[in-house]
């Protein structure tokens, strides 16, 4: 499997990617997630609004009768959701890093993302997996 | 790697949903694995996460409802053989936690234990058509690669699995009729998929008072509330 990791976001070890622009954190899973998960067939996001907590779930997705828990990268406040993915779930095969971006949070620390993994040592990480 | 037994008692439908979910959340982190017989005080139904609850209304069901965490479809809880199984993920013997692995990984121990019950029984194969499912409604009438079915292609065994950070719940129900199950059987059963999990050293257990209190609250915040069960 190729490993792709853009270099212009951070990445925790289940998979999640999140791409910070002035304090609001666009959060979506790796195309390694997407190819591991198999056939997508549900999806569930927060509404506009919810708080979401580091390292706890924000969502959950569900293949092969398999419901896997989607976890937030930081801490905040959702102000946008990507409720096209509900109907458009292929999106997230077509375009994990772009298109399929899940939800984007108001970080309530932006600091917490320090600790998250650069595209360097996910792609090792994915190395190591393999 | 060890393993916990426990052969629970008979309880309603959203306490045994409850306890399966405590036991997710309050399994050890490495190490153990739970295997849980879970009994029903009346028949009742599980819908699975995503189904929508109106049709399966449509499709005559009456029974006393809940819905799971897991996915795939509603299950008729009576006379099969209701399982819980709670493993840590990736772990010797869960080793890779993509969900098609774990499922087959159950799958195969299952079948192993069943085998001798039924050597007819193997697993479905085939393509996985998981959106061409998501219509039906019963889960025995689902088709997917890592069903267990019987030589004339019955369904015999489901599983559903949620995923949780580094831990994984499988409940599966077992058919009793094709397999000439009985309930004093169960434990027997269970030994035997422990056993083909690969577990060498299993201990019997009771649900304890923190996880009994715990999934009490779960009920009342979750599992006994139509904002859960009639999400969808």
């Amino acid at each position: 499997m190729s490993t792709n990791a853009p270099d212009d976001r951070r990445y925790t070890a289940s998979h999640e990617w999140a791409a910070e622009n002035d304090g609001v954190v666009t959060v979506g899973i790796t195309d390694f997630a997407v190819q591991e998960l198999g056939d997508l067939v549900f999806i569930d996001l927060p509404e506009v609004g919810a708080e979401v907590s580091i390292g706890e779930a924000f969502g959950e997705i569900e293949s092969v009768k398999a419901v896997s828990e989607l976890l937030s990268p930081c801490s905040g406040k959702v102000v946008e959701v990507n409720t096209e993915l509900e109907d458009a779930l292929d999106t997230l095969v077509e375009s994990a890093f772009e298109n399929g971006w899940m939800i984007k949070i108001a970080a309530s620390d932006v600091t917490q993302l320090e600790a998250l993994l650069p595209a360097d040592k996910y792609a090792k990480q994915l190395d190591d997996h393999e | 790697m060890t393993g916990r037994l426990i052969l629970d008692a008979s309880r309603p439908a959203p306490l045994n949903m409850a306890l399966d979910e405590t036991l997710l959340d309050r399994s050890p982190p490495h190490g153990t694995i739970t295997l849980r017989r879970t009994a029903w005080v009346t028949p009742a139904a599980t819908l699975g996460r995503f189904q929508r609850y109106t049709e399966f209304e449509i499709a005559g069901a009456t029974r006393p409802s809940v819905r799971r965490i897991t996915g795939g479809g509603a299950i008729l809880h009576h006379e099969e053989l209701t399982i819980a199984v709670v493993a840590p993920t990736p772990s010797p013997l869960f080793p890779v936690s993509k969900p098609i692995a774990l499922a087959n990984r159950i799958a195969d121990s299952v079948s192993g234990a069943l085998t001798d019950r039924l050597p007819s029984i193997h697993r479905r194969g085939g393509e996985s058509d998981e959106r061409g499912q998501v219509d039906v409604v019963d889960c025995f009438e689902r088709r997917s690669p890592f069903d267990l079915v019987c030589g004339d292609g019955t369904k015999a065994v489901g599983l559903a699995l949620h995923r949780r950070g580094d831990r994984v719940l499988v409940q599966g129900s077992i058919r009793r009729a094709p397999l000439g199950l009985e309930p004093d059987d169960d434990e027997a059963i269970l030994r035997l998929i422990a056993a083909a999990l690969g577990i060498d050293a299993l201990a019997e257990s009771q649900v304890t008072s923190a996880e009994l209190a715990r999934a009490e609250e779960l009920v009342k915040s979750r599992y006994g509330r139509d904002e859960w069960n009639r999400r969808r």
